[in-house]
């Protein structure tokens, strides 16, 4: 039985809890703590990682790992990332400089991106649309990434899977014909 | 015009569609963008193109100019379908008038070109009526890749527009090898290439060709989705999205 893994990451209050559990098979194992931080409206946020699970028809493992949002701990983001399948960045628009945000994970997982598939999840998009998904494409063109970048709302199952999707999508690609 | 068209009573039935497949693609010639249609074979269906002025004589039968007057228009299609009926479903309909070779030359990106996605999409209109023939493109056509990831207007939220633009991000592919990973027909296929060359967002590349491909040992009547793919990725794809229930 093999295992393997999908990483979510993103700010606090990017959804990265709600979005494993949309398709965890198991509800999500939280690691959420009171919050100090008053800047993100949370009660409680999560300081270590959030872990789901899907279990294949072969029986193999996907976990979904949830990354601490705070930059603080990127230290873990590195020891997560390793042998990932794929990195699902989770950005919350409402916040105040969510371009800034992704900066911040397109930085922490720099080398990575080259190789790992990767999507960029934008969410609270209708009730926050500056910046526009646009906005986003122009930053990720200013670095020569071609990454998807995808309107979500995490409580929405559909959208998660579309997520998944895409990244099975960029293996696929990258196995083709090989 | 869409109403006087409706109201006439040709000799073959169409309806609207703004998703592919297509039988038939209403282009403006005039606009910048038409001059780079088709990088991809335009192998199963039929392209009218509106013209300014006398072009119409010069192209032949598969262009009409404006102002476009319903019963042209209504002439046009009733040929194309007769065209549709008589070709046999598994064969390609060709055009009855060919693309010009410069039409159907890939044309050079042009990073400084100002695109609007929106007014490449705007700028195509599509007729399509069931069961369109579903040709296999051709394996050893120009691949391309993804420069940017296109604007909403092009993806539309289409998840499987998304699945094709995410492919092309990762690899130079053409209308065939879309077809074997995807499933999706040929018609998808070619169309969403098109729309993605209408807006400047793709590149010709000549990367290693696929394994299968540069063996040349396909048999024309094997189906693309028969190719092998490496087990692991098949295996851990195929199962994955069998569990998200894809």
């Amino acid at each position: 039985m093999a295992e393997y893994k999908i990483l979510f990451t993103g700010t606090m209050g990017a959804g990265k809890t709600t979005a494993i559990g949309a398709v965890s098979e198991t509800p999500p194992v939280v690691t959420d703590v009171v919050s100090t931080d008053p800047s993100h409206g949370k009660s409680h946020t999560t300081v270590g990682l959030d872990f789901g699970q899907l279990t294949l028809p072969s029986g193999d493992r996907v976990r979904l790992f949830g990354t601490p949002g705070q930059a603080r701990f990127d230290f873990l983001w590195k020891i997560l990332v390793k042998n990932a399948l794929g990195l699902i960045i989770l950005v919350d628009n409402s916040r105040p400089a969510p371009l800034t945000d992704l900066k911040v994970y397109l930085d922490g997982f720099t080398d990575e991106l080259g190789q790992l598939p990767c999507v960029v999840g934008v969410g609270r998009l209708p009730g926050h649309p500056k910046p526009g998904l646009d906005d986003y494409l122009d930053e990720m063109a200013r670095r020569n990434l071609v990454l998807p970048v995808l309107e979500v709302d995490v409580r929405q199952r559909a959208d998660v899977v579309l997520l998944i999707d895409t990244l099975l999508a960029q293996l696929e690609a990258s196995q083709y014909g090989v | 015009m869409l109403l006087r068209l409706y109201g006439q009573h040709g000799e073959s039935r169409w309806a609207y569609a703004d998703t592919p497949p297509y039988d038939a693609i209403l282009v403006d010639a005039s606009a910048p963008e038409s001059a780079s249609l088709p990088p991809v074979r335009l192998s199963s269906r039929h392209v009218l193109r509106l013209t300014r002025g006398n072009a119409s004589s010069a192209q032949g039968g598969d262009a009409l100019p404006r102002p476009l007057h319903a019963h042209k228009f209504r002439h046009w299609l009733d040929q194309v379908g007769l065209t549709l009926r008589t070709v046999p479903s598994t064969a390609p309909a060709e055009s009855k008038t060919p693309i010009p070779d410069e039409d159907l030359a890939p044309p050079s990106y042009r990073s400084d070109a100002p695109v609007n996605e929106q007014d490449a999409q705007s700028s195509t209109e599509q007729v399509v009526v069931p069961d369109a023939a579903q040709a296999i493109p051709p394996a050893d056509a120009p691949r391309y890749r993804l420069l940017r990831w296109p604007r909403q207007g092009v993806l539309r939220g289409d998840a499987q527009r998304i699945r094709m633009a995410t492919l092309l991000s990762r690899r130079a592919m053409n209308a065939f090898d879309l077809v074997s990973l995807t499933g999706f027909t040929p018609h998808q296929c070619e169309v969403f290439l098109q729309v993605l060359q209408a807006s400047a967002l793709l590149a010709a590349e000549q990367p290693a060709a696929p394994a299968h491909n540069a063996a040349s040992a396909l048999p024309s009547a094997k189906p693309p989705s028969a190719l092998a793919r490496p087990r692991f990725t098949e295996g851990l794809i195929t199962g994955l999205r069998k569990r998200l229930g894809l």
